[in-house]
């Protein structure tokens, strides 16, 4: 069982770096400042002796605290908990029974499987620990008189023999462990843990682990054998508090470019994330909400070659002529095409875009474009009222109850009309129109042209 | 027990979207920096919203990473609008500040608030102020 506990922690002391090495970016690991934190939290303890078998008690909850520095995904903690453990083996032929109580510390290191710290961040952990223990039994009574176990399982105040048959009496335990068997024991412990963080806010943190201590000893329960080391194992929840980095002043005259002050951003967090999940991380991403898998340049955004709006994955015609107007599809129309399909209506562009948008959004593209396509073309429809003035039977379709929101009064509902009315109501400049109407205004410039 | 109750009993309650804003304590003038606000709903929020970020003088966005929302800068404020705000739990705006060299040094306040229906109404939730101090120069501590 040693062996094996000794291959479970190679694995693991092997494993961890490669995920750690895996996961870091190429920034420097102390490019962030370290966090320091500070730590309470609960124990329950489970332990495993030759001959005993103390299963975890939520009646048993023994305190901690830690000191802990957090650099980017690792975190660093010196812990100190308290912890007994009791045992009672009341059979028939024993009286076998210890409490032993300990402190715990030592260097624990947690690695967050996460890249960011999110509102739920699974880690493991590993540390070396040594335990100082005391191990007590409880061999007299009260009044001082010695437990004997006789044969017939009763405990008496003399040694079983024929002539202390008439004299003993029968006592019972009081279970105080009065008797010191082990004083200032030491014992090497390896921890691994599993858990899981939970940020309540930027500070404070809530921590669940399991740990499994691995004995370097079989003295725990005062009871040695040769079956192996004793196993003890915890279950913790606690509190962590991030202490906030102190203000710190600006001295004039001594320039120093190197020398910035970013204590208060977490940094990894804002070059790790990548809502988007295209490789890019969201601080130079220039395109956010680009869908899953569509291939994106440097920048985040997704190839678009001859800069006519249309991403090249969804582009029937990659390589438009340039300032062509635009089918949805990518292909370069003519102005007679163009007008005519400004004609068929606003729904059939948005709809042909989410045909092809499982997620009904269009797609971002270059940053001198307009975020999407749709919205280019409501820009165009805006600079050329004369397109506009031909759809005449648009006005005629508005709802009449629609009609407040149509500025320019061409009798087409932009989605930037639309925004400007959005804009309105937050400032309050929206006498009487409710959230109901502008929400089904939005729909209606979406979908009902 | 009592611990994992006291836990427990510790737990905020939450009624409103969260809108934290983060950002550099000091900016060097003519460079840029990052500010990012964090918005998590806790809240099925939907519908029209918008997001306000006020500004130094002289500061210029110039590089927001838009979605299905637009952006505008005019003077200090600097206007996200979404006619739909986002499905996910919740969404994050990282803005790249430029600093003009015309800025004044000294310390500013940088301030975020967030609109957004809620059962008719319309609500504001504002992001704790950040200050962020302009220098010609930086310094060891």
């Amino acid at each position: 069982m040693q062996r094996l506990f000794r291959i479970y922690l190679l694995i693991f002391l092997w494993i961890l770096p490669v995920i750690a090495v895996s996961q870091e970016e190429t920034e420097p690991f102390f490019a962030v400042p370290a966090r320091l934190q500070i730590g309470f939290n609960s124990h329950i303890y489970q332990f495993k002796g030759d001959e005993s078998h103390v299963p975890f008690s939520a009646s048993r909850i023994n305190p901690g605290f830690e000191l802990a520095l957090e650099q980017k995904s690792w975190r660093f903690s010196v812990p100190l908990s308290y912890g007994a453990i009791f045992w009672n083996n009341n059979g028939p032929d024993t009286l076998y029974n210890f409490n032993t109580r300990f402190w715990v510390t030592g260097l624990n290191a947690q690695f967050r499987l996460l890249k960011e710290q999110r509102k739920l961040s699974p880690f493991i952990g590993v540390g070396y620990n040594l335990l100082f223990f005391n191990v007590y039994q409880d061999l007299k009574n009260s009044a001082n008189q010695s437990y004997n176990l006789w044969s017939d399982g009763k405990i008496r105040n003399l040694p079983q023999s024929p002539e202390n048959e008439d004299q003993a009496k029968l006592i019972s335990r009081d279970y105080t462990y009065e008797t010191t068997v082990l004083r200032n024991q030491r014992i090497t412990c390896f921890p691994l843990s599993i858990g899981m963080n939970s940020a309540l806010n930027d500070q404070i943190r809530l921590s669940l682990s399991y740990s499994m201590l691995l004995l370097q000893g079989d003295n725990f329960d005062n009871s040695l054998s040769k079956t192996g080391w004793d196993k003890l194992s915890s279950i913790s929840i606690g509190l962590s508090w991030t202490i906030p980095p102190s203000k710190r002043l600006i001295s004039p005259g001594k320039p120093a470019e190197n020398q910035i002050d970013y204590s208060q951003v977490d940094f990894a967090a804002l070059f790790n994330a990548d809502e988007d999940g295209d490789g890019v991380s969201d601080a130079i991403d220039k395109c956010y909400g680009t869908p899953r898998g569509a291939p994106v340049d440097a920048h985040g955004c997704t190839a678009d070659s001859d800069e006519d709006g249309i991403p090249d994955f969804l582009d029937q015609e990659p390589n438009s002529i340039p300032n062509s107007r635009i089918h949805p599809t990518g292909v370069a129309w003519s102005d007679a095409e163009y007008i005519q399909f400004a004609n068929d209506s606003l729904s059939y562009f948005v709809n042909t875009l989410r045909k092809t948008n499982k997620n009904s959004r269009p797609y971002p593209v270059r940053k001198h474009i307009p975020s999407s396509a749709y919205m280019r073309w409501s820009e165009l429809l805006e600079q050329n009222p004369d397109w506009v003035r031909q759809r005449s039977y648009v006005a005629e379709s508005i709802p009449a109850e629609f009609k407040i929101f149509d500025l320019n009064g061409d009798g087409f509902l932009s989605l930037l009309e639309m925004e400007q009315a959005v804009i309105d109501m937050f400032e309050l400049r929206s006498n009487g129109i409710s959230e109901a109407l502008i929400r089904k205004a939005i729909e209606y410039a979406f979908r009902n042209q | 027990m009592i611990g994992i109750l006291w836990v427990l009993a510790s737990l905020p309650t939450i009624a409103q979207p969260v809108v934290t804003l983060s950002g550099p304590d000091q900016i060097k003038i003519g460079t840029s920096t990052i500010v990012k606000v964090f918005i998590d709903k806790t809240t099925n929020l939907s519908g029209p919203a918008r997001l306000e970020l006020e500004i130094p003088e002289n500061w210029v966005v110039e590089n927001y990473p838009g979605e299905i929302a637009t952006f505008k800068q005019k003077g200090n404020k600097a206007t996200i609008v979404w006619l739909e705000f986002p499905a996910r739990d919740s969404v994050s705006i990282t803005a790249m500040l430029k600093l003009s060299s015309k800025s004044e040094t000294g310390s500013f306040m940088v301030n975020a608030c967030f609109d957004y229906f809620e059962k008719g109404q319309i609500k504001k939730v504002k992001a704790q102020a950040k200050q962020i101090t302009i220098s010609r120069y930086f310094s060891r501590f």
